[in-house]
């Protein structure tokens, strides 16, 4: 009996035309929280999907009450998913993380992503507001709705 | 031909790393499983299970959505969205949420993993009451008598039918359901009657006049054969439970062996589900369940999983059951020689639950105080400590207190001890439920049958009212 190449399934990401795939990547992406995701490769393709807005209500409260029992002070920017934290695009040319301590952002901002094999997806900055501490470092494991960061308003 | 080469058989390989996809008891037991065979157990929670654990770098869980079951422990997405991250190669399904579930089954082996489990052919025939019952018959397990097809206009035809049968039995509109569409019927004389009357209620309550007939059992017990298959054709039966203290369909305390079984009885049958696992391409641990009156079997369905009640089996054959079921995944042959079906002594599991001991309701919260019993031949198989919190979101089972002792009457003894020394204060549980069950003559004599325990409420109710 040979071993099962598990390799092949996990390399690259496939065709980004695919509706299968699509309707894969859209189906995580409401698991996830986030509202939309891109996805670049390396040929040039590129896959934007956005949920609709009030899709899902019920998980939005649900949300708004955790980000206060997790963090009292300042407000909490959560991972969207489980998966790995990067501070910037892996292949883009940021020498600093994008949300580091002291730095302003402005609602929308990419603070981070989350990256699960070929797909990243964004920590957005729910608001305008100071990055007062991270709470992750890149290359480190998160699940969903661990505080990613703490924003708080500028006095 | 090689039974590995049937369709639908996956062939399972090795792995070295399982993500369980599951919370509570079986998580901790299956974490454990994995552990002592050398392999690297993942956990996953959601946010309600991951609050106030590890984080996931320092061996704490890792959180894939939100408390709700339907956003974490059943979305399929997230779970293998956790597995790729995490590198895990396995995936360990537990009892409940998504264990018997053909699609997620599939979705995993598509994704390159194993699943520890059946193969989604088989969950998907037992699935199907219809399917499953022509599988038994198949394979010569008995099922409840009756044609599985809608009963003629003749009544003729229907008497005949009901008499091949034997009464009493019951006549029940196929649309039908909880409680409501069916008639039994003791005498051929009252059958006519009877079918007529159920026809027009089944076709004024339901819309469809459809109905059918099959063999009515007044009193019977909850016996189930607990079955291991590996990828290779081989399959044996590993030893059976008696599960008839119930409420409302959920069981409340487990037994194994089922008393008064005849040996070659438990045989026969137990043969015969091996024989079903062999002819469906089964693969790992499964139950068939059966209802067992005046010394016969009749099959209601199997489970294509782990059972919460397997440790009185795993504590009277002799077996790990999680370990068997992780070595047929990966691919091991199962050496049937080890088992013979001979229960050594006899084991009582009691499931301890937050709830009311007298409404029956759930009661979350948290716990403040937990003294578990400990000594020979007492398991205890939990997640909870003090300061836990009970979740609203999932099952109310926060505890089963297993016992094994070389005869009934001893087990049954040591229960009593074992719940009498266990302490689980600041939330309600039913452990005064198992104490008064533990103490109910019906009980220590054995075999009562699956309307026992609500009976035994019933008359409570009525004392105290």
């Amino acid at each position: 009996m040979s071993r099962r190449d598990r390799s092949s399934g996990r390399s690259g990401i496939g065709d980004l035309s695919d509706p299968a795939l699509i309707s894969t990547l859209t189906t995580w992406l409401g698991a996830s929280g986030a509202s939309e995701l891109e996805i670049s490769t390396k040929d040039g393709h590129t896959l934007k999907i956005v949920l609709a807005p009030d899709a899902s209500p019920v998980e939005r409260r649900e949300e708004a009450q955790d980000v206060t029992s997790l963090v009292p002070e300042g407000r909490a920017v959560k991972a969207p998913l489980a998966g790995v934290f990067r501070d910037r695009h892996p292949a883009g040319s940021d020498a600093s993380p994008l949300a580091g301590e002291g730095r302003a952002l402005e609602a929308g901002d990419i603070a981070g992503f989350v990256e699960v094999g070929p797909i990243l997806v964004p920590v957005i900055a729910p608001e305008t507001a100071v990055v007062a501490g991270v709470h992750v470092r890149a290359g480190e494991l998160i699940g969903f709705g661990d505080p990613v960061l703490t924003m708080e308003h500028a006095q | 031909m090689d039974a590995s080469f049937e369709p639908g058989r996956k062939t399972g390989h090795p792995f070295l790393s399982v993500l369980i996809a599951n919370r509570g008891e079986i998580a901790v037991r299956i974490e454990r499983a994995c552990k002592e065979l050398g392999l690297r157990a993942i956990r996953v929670a959601s946010e309600a299970d991951r609050a106030g654990a590890a984080a996931p770098g320092e061996g704490g869980p890792l959180s894939i959505g939100p408390s709700a079951p339907t956003r974490s422990y059943l979305n399929h997405a997230a779970i293998l969205l956790a597995a790729r991250v995490t590198g895990a190669e396995a995936i360990h399904p537990g009892y409940g949420f998504l264990s018997e579930n053909a699609e997620f089954a599939e979705a995993v082996e598509r994704a390159g993993l194993v699943f520890v489990g059946p193969p989604a052919s088989a969950i998907r025939i037992m699935g199907d009451k219809i399917a499953a019952k022509r599988a038994m018959m198949a394979a010569g397990v008995p099922c409840v008598p009756g044609p599985g097809e809608p009963l003629p206009d003749n009544i003729d035809a229907v008497r005949a039918t009901a008499e091949a049968i034997g009464y009493p039995v019951i006549v029940k509109a196929a649309g039908g359901g909880g409680g409501r569409g069916m008639r039994v019927v003791r005498d051929g004389a009252d059958i006519a009657d009877a079918v007529v009357i159920t026809r027009e209620e089944a076709r004024r309550a339901f819309g469809k006049p459809e109905l059918y007939v099959e063999k009515f059992l007044e009193h019977p017990r909850h016996v189930e054969f607990q079955v291991l298959c590996d990828n290779h054709g081989n399959a044996v039966w590993v030893g059976h439970r008696d599960c008839s203290v119930q409420r409302r369909h959920q069981k409340v305390v487990e037994e194994a062996p089922a008393p008064g079984i005849a040996p070659e009885l438990a045989e026969r049958i137990g043969a015969r589900c091996a024989e079903a696992c062999r002819q469906i391409g089964y693969r790992g641990v499964g139950t068939f369940e059966f209802l067992y009156e005046h010394g016969e079997f009749y099959f209601i369905e199997m489970n294509t999983r782990l059972q919460v009640e397997h440790p009185v089996t795993e504590a009277t054959a002799g077996v790990d059951l999680v370990h068997e079921q992780l070595r047929s995944a990966q691919g091991d042959v199962l050496d049937t020689r080890r088992f013979r079906g001979e229960a050594q002594g006899h084991a009582f599991e009691c499931r301890i639950n937050a709830e009311d001991p007298t409404t029956f309701v759930a009661a979350p919260g948290r716990i403040s105080a937990v003294r578990f019993p400990s000594g020979p031949g007492i398991r205890v198989d939990t997640h909870i400590s003090a300061g836990y919190r009970v979740s609203p979101y999932y099952d109310s089972l926060i505890a089963k207190l297993i016992v094994h002792a070389p005869t009934r009457d001893e087990a049954i003894r040591r229960m009593q001890v074992a719940l009498s020394e266990t302490r689980i204060e600041g939330i309600s549980t039913n452990l005064p439920l198992h104490e008064r069950i533990l103490a109910d003559p019906d009980f220590m004599q054995g075999c009562v049958d699956i309307h026992h325990l609500e009976k035994r409420l019933r008359e409570e109710a009525g004392v105290k009212a």
